[in-house]
């Protein structure tokens, strides 16, 4: 069986990513994944904001992780990096702080070498630091990432696996991804990044060489590689003169796609995704560092969507280029919507993270759970909540997150996906989507947990989150019969 | 407190009530004025005690369904709360239920056939007895036997309410 591979580049990468953890979260990708945010900017919002979905998905699956043939799983069910700790989710750069001029060794190089690359690189280039990332400037990221990347891969194809520190993410990533193509079915990667950034534009490049020519050097190469490329789907204020400009960003594109459709670039299949309009993402301009916290947008669900066709149906041969329109932003526009399942799976996980993080977790950190019909199940399964409390909260937080996420993809005024408004009325319950019917849906919720009886699972975490599974699904079949079939 | 435990409690004592009057109707029956047909009242009686179980039976039925459309699951409660209200909620309609009964009997003990009595006269002679109370407190028992067996079925897929179940 195949192993799939996930590397995410930047801050555009990082936001593709955590709508790739949500589909592995609603079960619409059941595969075991192994995911790698890749971006020098380790202050960067959006990047902590997917490191920390990852986390606490990581804190909630560990205890889950129960991935059976019933074809019932529950949420959160998705095995990503397993048996690796979290810290395996993401890499940033360790030397933020020294400048671009001293990774390159400016001044041991000679004259002529030096006049080459002042050639190259100007003197704000040469000072510059990474401490928000590239900031734009692909130039010098495609440089610096290659030269890390090689350094890491290079170190990962001399040494066997199985030793590496937790916290080597890359190393533990290029290990792993070594070892699965050396087996039967072998390996897929998909890379995702911008091609009109810093650090995406960056990396895209830079992956293919590096896995075939030196991880990969003198082995048999059970390899297939894609990549997402994004192409500009959002905006921010122009700032200072020396910060980046998304005025640009559709010059980047245009010259990065000509150079992509004269060169090969080494992936078996390109997704193109983009969107018509560039919605301003932030309301100010920010280079980098925790204050860039870009607003989520459809394109990045695409984009999920898109290593979800990757995995289920990977290439046959090489140099396909795969891209899709919709004229509107529906479920049924989705692309990947009927193997995935993902008005299903979106919707019914909407329901779970509103249930647990709005009602049932405040339920039971008041314990006004004792004595509740699913609760005497719960203890009678022989499991029990106590001593899982921080995984409950890691559970609350990422619904909280995911349904701000939500909230955040549907306020394009083209997206007909969710119907959330800011209410905080029980009824929100069943009213993710377009066509609920059911009235008190808080009661069939807990109903539905209550009819349950006993539940084979290891842990008493594993039975809250099946019972709440199973609930949320029957809840929305009944609520959502005019298109749930 | 409102729990199974009471419920069925008062159910028990309701039907202790009923059967120890039951075993009274047939035992023990109360001299009555010459002029009057003793065997009318004991037919009165052993007739309407059938009819208060019948009349419980359904009208529990119906305030099962009635239960099974009203009581909803709160954000706010605890975990008992539901159950004290599918509790309290039978209860308080058995209640009802009995005034019920309590209106019909004596509607019936208004046209009994009991020469020479007047209407008025009937139901001052038949619902003052301690048997009436017996009719009362068996439709009371039928109510809540048959309200906890709906609301065992069909409200809560025979998992939960006044009748537990374990396991799937």
């Amino acid at each position: 069986m195949s192993q799939n591979f996930v590397i995410a580049f930047g801050g555009t990468g990082a936001r593709c990513l955590e709508a790739l953890l949500y589909l592995a979260a609603s079960r619409a990708i059941s595969e075991p994944m192994h995911l790698l945010l890749i971006d020098p900017d380790d202050t960067n919002g959006n990047v902590a904001t997917t490191r920390n979905q990852l986390r606490r998905y990581h804190d909630v699956q560990s205890k889950v992780r129960r991935p059976n043939g019933d074809g019932l799983n529950s949420f959160f069910s998705t095995q990503l990096n397993q048996p690796h700790g979290p810290a395996s989710f993401s890499w940033s750069n360790p030397q933020p702080n020294q400048q671009f001029r001293q990774l390159l060794m400016y001044a041991s190089h000679s004259d002529e070498e030096q006049a080459l690359l002042n050639l190259l690189y100007d003197e704000s280039d040469l000072a510059m630091t990474f401490e928000k990332g590239y900031v734009g400037r692909a130039h010098i990221g495609s440089l610096d990432l290659l030269r890390t990347l090689r350094g890491q891969i290079e170190s990962a194809a001399l040494q066997p696996g199985g030793d590496e520190k937790e916290s080597e993410s890359l190393q533990t990533f290029f290990r792993r991804l070594r070892e699965a193509t050396q087996r039967p079915g072998g390996a897929r990667v998909l890379v995702i990044g911008s091609v009109f950034g810093g650090t995406g534009a960056s990396g895209l490049p830079a992956v293919p060489p590096l896995l075939r020519e030196v991880l990969l050097s003198g082995l048999q190469k059970e390899l297939r590689l894609g990549c997402v490329q994004l192409a500009p789907y959002f905006s921010f204020p122009r700032g200072r003169e020396e910060d980046p400009d998304s005025a640009l960003h559709p010059l980047a594109t245009q010259a990065a796609l000509y150079h992509y459709s004269l060169a090969d670039a080494g992936y078996d299949r390109v997704y193109l995704v983009g969107a018509p309009d560039r919605p301003h993402a932030n309301g100010t301009n920010v280079p980098g560092g925790d204050a860039q916290r870009n607003k989520s947008h459809y394109v990045e669900l695409s984009a999920a969507l898109a290593a979800a066709h990757f995995f289920a149906r990977p290439p046959q041969g090489s140099g396909e280029v795969i891209a899709c329109g919709s004229p509107d932003v529906s479920w049924n526009g989705l692309p990947s919507r009927d193997f995935t399942m993902a008005r299903k799976n979106l919707v019914s996980l909407t329901t779970f993270c509103l249930m647990h993080s709005e009602y049932l977790f405040r339920t039971l950190k008041e314990r006004r759970h004792l004595e509740s019909k699913w609760h005497e199940d719960l203890l009678a399964s022989g499991v029990t909540l106590g001593g899982q409390e921080p995984e409950l909260t890691s559970l609350e937080q990422f619904a909280v997150r995911y349904v701000a996420w939500i909230r955040e993809v549907q306020q394009e005024n083209d997206v007909q996906l969710f119907t959330l408004d800011g209410s905080s009325s029980t009824d929100l319950l069943g009213a993710v989507t377009a066509g609920g019917t059911l009235q008190d849906p808080f009661h069939h919720l807990l109903e539905g947990m209550n009819r349950l009886g006993r539940l084979k699972e290891d842990s008493g975490l594993a039975w809250y989150v099946r019972a709440l599974t199973l609930s949320s699904d029957a809840f929305c079949r009944d609520n959502y019969k005019g298109w749930w079939v | 407190m409102l729990n199974r435990g009471f419920f069925w409690t008062f159910t028990a004592v309701a039907l202790g009530f009923a059967l120890a009057g039951w075993f009274l109707l047939f035992s023990a029956p109360v001299p009555q004025d010459a002029n009057i047909d003793q065997q009318r009242i004991e037919e009165f009686f052993s007739t309407q005690i059938w009819v208060s179980a019948a009349l419980g039976l359904v009208l529990g039925v119906v305030l099962g369904m009635a239960a099974v459309r009203r009581i909803r699951h709160r954000p706010k409660d605890y975990g008992v709360d539901y159950l004290g209200r599918v509790v309290s909620f039978g209860v308080q309609g058995a209640l009802v239920i009995v005034v019920a009964v309590f209106l019909v009997e004596t509607l019936v003990a208004s046209v009994w056939g009991l020469a020479p009595l007047a209407p008025l006269e009937k139901v001052l002679l038949l619902v003052p007895s301690g048997l009436f109370s017996v009719l009362l407190a068996l439709a009371f028992t039928a109510s809540l036997v048959s309200y906890a067996f709906v609301t065992r079925a069909a409200t809560w897929g025979g998992q939960y309410a006044v009748i537990p179940k374990r396991g799937p």
